[in-house]
């Protein structure tokens, strides 16, 4: 980013609000520690890890990362409807990226449905446990990323409905809601190859 | 007209999917041959990642346009987490017997 020395207008702006930076930063310390604690134990058992893992489907893993990331992209495209004064397109961004969340968590109960049907459980060793335990923790994440979309969406109609206009105290509330989805986005980003295609 | 997807957004996100497919394509790859190549390849797999991390914190969390301390954090997170990952799963685990 280019530094302007001395001068008067600085273009840095912080998106949300500082709290929900302090919490996204310190969801993804603990996440990080997950994924380190993940590859230790995997040291231990290494075949097991490997056998394990090749009953994943990485198609799942994939499309699912596919759909997280287009979701944050319409995210984008819907914060961005708010900052130009179009609210009136912004829910339809929202509501699309909820979509893309939908199918995400569709997905995934097919894919631990597949899982449990086939007899992989958390219990049937460390990695089918830690196979559950991060995309669990991830999912449960993700859920709660679309009750915030959805309150997004909820308000942004409800602003556009009064009159079409943002105030800072509002736009911080999507920004970092947005922010936190794309949190979701970037910790699935790093479980999909830890988890489903390392070797 | 105020467009709602601006360049960079469009190419960082082509660049993320583009990303996806490339590291979808290696692993099948991978899974066929579990020879030396695999610790290049995965290692491969872990950078792919940690990029695509980055284009997400910098540009869609917008973290590029934040204030410096912030954006210094996340570099280094970026940095430090990466480089702890591939160097955990290059000297922890014994070649496999």
């Amino acid at each position: 980013m280019s530094v302007s020395s001395g001068s008067t207008t600085s273009e840095k702006h912080l998106p949300g609000e500082l709290g929900v930076w302090v919490f996204i930063l310190g969801d993804m310390m603990v996440f990080s520690l997950f994924f380190a604690v993940f590859l230790y134990y995997r040291s231990l058992e290494l075949d097991l890890f490997i056998q394990s893992q090749s009953y994943l489907n990485i198609h799942y893993g994939a499309l699912n990362t596919l759909l997280l990331l287009t979701s944050s992209l319409l995210v984008v495209m819907g914060l961005q409807a708010i900052r130009t004064r179009q609210l009136a397109k912004a829910p339809g961004f929202f509501i699309a990226a909820i979509a893309c969340g939908i199918a995400f968590s569709v997905v995934k109960f097919f894919e631990y449905g597949e899982k449990l049907a086939a007899g992989y459980s958390m219990l049937s060793d460390n990695f089918f446990m830690f196979y559950y335990v991060l995309t669990g923790i991830h999912f449960l994440h993700l859920l709660l990323g679309l009750i915030v979309l959805f309150f997004l969406t909820v308000r942004v109609r409800s602003l556009a409905a009064q009159g079409g206009s943002v105030d800072n105290k509002n736009l911080v509330l999507f920004e970092g809601g947005a922010c936190y989805w794309h949190m979701v986005d970037l910790l699935w980003i790093v479980l999909f190859p830890l988890i489903y295609l390392m070797k | 007209m105020n467009t709602l997807l601006s360049p960079h957004i469009l190419i960082a996100w082509l660049v993320l999917v583009a990303m996806t497919v490339i590291s979808w394509y290696l692993s099948i790859d991978l899974s066929v041959a579990l020879d030396q190549g695999h610790r290049l390849t995965t290692s491969l797999l872990f950078l792919l990642a940690f990029f695509k991390v980055r284009l997400v914190i910098m540009h869609f969390m917008e973290v590029s346009t934040a204030p410096q301390p912030l954006r210094i954090i996340f570099e280094i997170w970026v940095l430090a987490i990466c480089t702890l990952l591939i160097t955990m799963y290059w000297l922890l685990p014994f070649a496999p017997t």
